[in-house]
């Protein structure tokens, strides 16, 4: 019960973002950029009020969406992880690591757990190439990770509540 | 405009791109993301030429001629820019089987042909022999590729009728604008860089992003991408047959590609198929009868032809004259239909009648002038809403169909009004003041809009529109001296129409249900799935001949059932709206006698015995035909809710065909309740959720579909089961 009012709250909000805006050519990325600013990520309800609003089809609007790096197409999760993909973590694993995690958490990058416990992304840079591979969770970075030593990283957070 | 290809003078158009005029030229400039059928788009990169004059390598595909323009399309250039485009682009699929110098040999000693899920090379992909990159490696000459192979696996996405392979994508484009040129846009290219992939929205099923499975992403893919899931792995056809879609009015050339006795599948003709066109045939190898059955006892037996033949014969000579009904349909072929009229009238002296009608207009012709639309074409004849689409017609609808979305005045009434605004539209045509335009929810300003535009309009009235709403439209098309075009709901309806069998059709069901007919004839239709009120007097019937392909729920009534040859297997004839004779082909051969030769066998059987009296009085206490498939009738409103049933593209009419398509089936599998968002969130029903509605005591079960395309205080039924349901509606969920 409590899930399905959460979500008549996300619909009338894209709703009311929605309602109201000039709808020129071309407005599809500012209506983006709203919605993701009220909501933290754009949600398949809104992402459908904007095709909606723009005489759009549901898949233009998230092709356009999906163009933008800055638009975030999933619930960001209660944890953040971040896999850096910059030259030298590259070069010392971070594929391998983003791939195990990948695997691990059911999720390609990009996206957040059913439960809403993680979101996986990955990154240029984080400026401790020394301590390649390295991965980001909530801010705190961690070096000279092998697949089992950030699983276990994750498996601490895990078992918190 | 004159220009010089290579060493040719040629004369083209203007607006003309270099391509083409390289290609009346005789000259084959390749390229893989163009398609003449396209919007242009410049993708590939591989048509590139030079023009003198002009820096650079302009895409022949999309710059277009001009006047002295001299074009080289093969210089030495050309060809090494070609050769790295294609590796490049070859470095992202699978290709060892392009370019193995034992191309084509491997075939003797090829074992297991499929042992892996995945396309490894050319000759384990399904469009081998069919594929355009195949041929631009030819054309083009490619020997080898030194780049090393990059890019991961990805999953194969499978839909309904097709699967969708990226890894031989090669992102040219032509899907995604074959889909926007349907006005749907299912797909879409998503991500961006190395990730790129043709996708839609949240990965979601392509059923959920409303793709209406008209396959015309698959027919322009260059590549094994995308492909028919039908016989995927059975090659190349022996031979193509043109035939004509056996479905709506709208009459689509198909080609049935034809393999050992089987449908491989089918390709439009010129034509911009449908979802029942491009991949609905399947029943005609699905479930057949292939032997006459006899009731014996309690149950249906096989039987021989000659002892079912006489049975008939002998049986029906006792109901000669008004007792005797025959019920045919637009299915048939006008030979068919011939034969049949010549047996009920001249052997049973009684009448043939079909439910079924057309009036003869032309679409090539009523497109060049003002159009108003009345119905949801594109779930009743999809590619003639197409065609109508571009001319930007009126349109009258409830629902914010695909036609309403293209329309120039969309004049959105509540159900059932149809027939009110076509009279405003005929007041307001012959008056100036706005009053007493009639009372419905259009303004009077939008009505004498519309008034306005359609001076000599024709006015296209879809099948699913109720009697009232052809009146009104005869109406009104005297008053504007325009043009009624009644559109057919079967591919022969026009020949119905033209031998006059859609006289009488109503009064027949009333004698049928009066119980004053006692032995029908029923050949190509399933009234007792389209019409269940029509069960009962059906199996009261004293002698029911039912003449089909498969065991019908009518079949299922009959004393007699003979099976009849499928529209693939025979030749004859159709009449298209505009009157012309269309030809069927025999593609595949026959499973059992066409319905002519059938009827005919039992005309001369039947022949020189005497007509009986005409005769037994009407039986007392009888019912009433109530008439269905009318609009105004199906209508009922309670509490805030209109219920309207809609027709469905996923199922034609009574869908005894299409319920034996596979994937048709499925895509039928949930019933959708359409819905205004407003409603829902009133009722706190939200998308996708199960609601159920209760009606004249039956309750229907449904997915709720939440769209704007309802208007407020309607809910929307898609397809034919929703028929049992037409009274009160009440939600309880
Ligand atoms: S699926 Fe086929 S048509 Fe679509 S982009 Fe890929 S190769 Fe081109
Ligand atoms: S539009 Fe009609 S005739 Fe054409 S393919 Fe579809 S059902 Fe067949
Ligand atoms: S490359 Fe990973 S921290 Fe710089
Ligand atoms: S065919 Fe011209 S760019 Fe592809």
């Amino acid at each position: 019960m409590k899930k399905k009012a959460a979500r008549d709250t996300t619909e009338d909000g894209a709703q009311e973002i929605c309602k109201g805006l000039d709808l020129e050519e071309g407005a599809t990325i500012p209506l983006l950029q709203r919605v993701q600013s009220r909501l933290g990520y754009i949600s398949p309800e809104a992402l459908r009020e904007i095709a909606e609003a723009m005489g759009l089809s549901e898949s233009e609007v998230y092709g356009i969406a999906t163009f933008y790096s800055e638009f975030k197409l999933s619930k960001p999760g209660r944890h953040l992880i971040k896999i850096c993909m910059g030259t030298s973590c590259y070069l010392g694993g971070g594929k391998k690591l983003l791939e195990h995690m990948s695997r691990e958490l059911g999720i390609k990058p990009g996206r957040t757990t059913e439960d809403e416990k993680f979101s996986l992304e990955t990154v240029a840079c984080l400026g401790c190439c020394s301590k390649s591979p390295v991965m980001a969770v909530d801010g705190v970075i961690y070096g000279g990770l092998s697949p089992s030593s950030a699983e276990s990283i994750l498996a601490h957070l895990e078992s918190e509540p | 405009m004159h220009l010089r290809i290579d060493d040719q003078e040629i004369d083209v158009p203007p607006g003309t791109t270099i391509k083409e005029a390289a290609k009346l030229a005789g000259i084959k400039i390749p390229g893989l993301c163009d398609h003449p059928e396209l919007e242009r788009y410049g993708g590939c990169r591989l048509c590139l030429v030079e023009v003198e004059g002009i820096r650079g390598y302009p895409s022949s595909c999309t710059m277009p001629v001009s006047e002295g323009m001299k074009v080289r399309t093969n210089t030495p250039a050309l060809k090494s820019l070609r050769l790295n485009i294609l590796e490049m682009l070859l470095s992202e699929h699978p290709c060892i089987c392009l370019i193995c110098e034992r191309s084509g040999m491997c075939d003797e000693v090829r074992e297991g042909m499929r042992k892996v899920p995945q396309t490894m090379g050319c000759r384990y992909c399904p469009k081998d022999g069919r594929c355009e990159l195949q041929e631009a490696v030819t054309q083009i000459g490619l020997k080898k590729v030194e780049l090393c192979r990059i890019g991961t696996e990805k999953e194969i996405i499978r839909s309904p009728f097709f699967d969708r392979d990226p890894n031989l994508c090669i992102l040219c484009g032509r899907c995604v604008r074959a889909c926007a040129d349907r006005g749907v846009s299912a797909i879409s290219f998503v991500f961006r860089g190395f990730d790129t992939v043709i996708g839609t929205a949240f990965e979601k099923p392509l059923e959920d992003v409303g793709c209406r499975f008209c396959g015309a992403c698959v027919d322009v893919c260059p590549t094994g991408a995308l492909v028919e899931r039908a016989n995927k792995w059975s090659g190349v056809a022996k031979r193509v047959v043109e035939t004509i879609c056996p479905y709506c009015s709208s009459n689509c050339q198909i080609g049935i590609e034809v393999k050992d006795d089987k449908i491989l599948r089918t390709r439009p003709k010129g034509s911009k198929l449908c979802v029942r066109g491009r991949f609905g045939l399947e029943f005609v190898s699905n479930q057949r009868l292939t032997r006459p059955m006899i009731l014996k006892g309690e149950g249906l037996v096989e039987a021989g032809w000659q002892e079912a033949m006489e049975l008939v014969a002998e049986r029906l000579g006792g109901y000669k004259g008004r007792r005797f009904a025959m019920l045919l349909s637009g299915v048939l072929t006008n030979e068919a239909l011939r034969t049949a009229k010549k047996f009920s009238e001249r052997v049973m002296n009684s009448r043939a009648v079909a439910e079924d009608t057309s009036s003869d207009f032309s679409l090539t012709e009523i497109i060049q002038g003002p159009l108003l639309a009345v119905g949801d074409l594109a779930e009743t004849n999809p590619a003639t809403e197409l065609a109508i689409r571009h001319s930007k017609p009126v349109v009258i609808s409830p629902f914010r169909t695909m036609l309403a979305k293209k329309a120039s005045v969309w004049l959105r009434c509540r159900p059932g009004e149809e027939p009110q605004v076509l009279e405003a539209i005929a007041k307001a045509s012959v008056q100036e003041n706005t009053d007493a335009l009639g009372d419905t929810v259009i303004s009077a300003e939008e009505i004498l809009k519309a008034a306005k535009l359609l001076g000599k309009a024709s006015v296209v009235v879809g099948p699913d529109c109720n009697r009232a709403v052809r009146k009104a439209a005869e109406n009104l098309v005297r008053v504007i001296g325009g043009k009624l075009c009644v559109v057919g709901r079967n591919c022969n309806s026009r020949g119905v129409a033209v031998l006059g069998l859609d006289q009488g059709y109503e009064e027949t069901m009333q004698s049928l249900m009066s119980g004053e007919i006692a032995a029908a004839y029923i050949v190509g239709s399933n009234p007792a799935r389209s019409d269940p009120e029509l069960i009962e007097s059906l199996s009261n019937l004293e002698f029911l001949v039912v003449q089909d392909l498969f065991l019908t729920e009518t079949a299922k009534l009959a004393d007699v059932i003979l099976p009849a040859a499928s529209f693939a297997e025979i030749e004859g004839t159709y009449t298209s709206s505009d009157g012309r004779m269309l030809q069927l082909m025999p593609a595949l051969s026959a499973i059992s006698k066409s319905d002519m030769q059938i009827i005919s066998e039992l005309c001369h059987k039947m022949k020189g015995r005497l007509p009986d009296d005409p005769a037994s009085s009407r039986p007392e206490g009888t019912k009433t035909w109530t008439g269905k498939g009318q609009q105004s009738e199906d209508i009922t409103s309670s509490g805030s809710f209109i219920l309207v049933e809609g027709p469905c593209l996923f199922e034609f009419g009574s869908g005894t065909r299409t319920s034996r398509v596979r994937d048709l089936q499925y895509l039928n599998k949930d019933r959708y309740v359409d819905i205004h968002p407003r409603d829902a969130a009133r009722h706190k029903i939200s998308n996708g959720e199960p609601v159920s509605i209760q009606s004249r005591g039956r309750s229907i079960r449904g997915l709720a579909r939440v769209s704007m395309s309802v208007p407020e205080g309607v809910m929307r039924i898609c397809g034919r089961a929703s028929r049992i349901a037409s009274a009160e509606v009440r939600r309880d969920v």
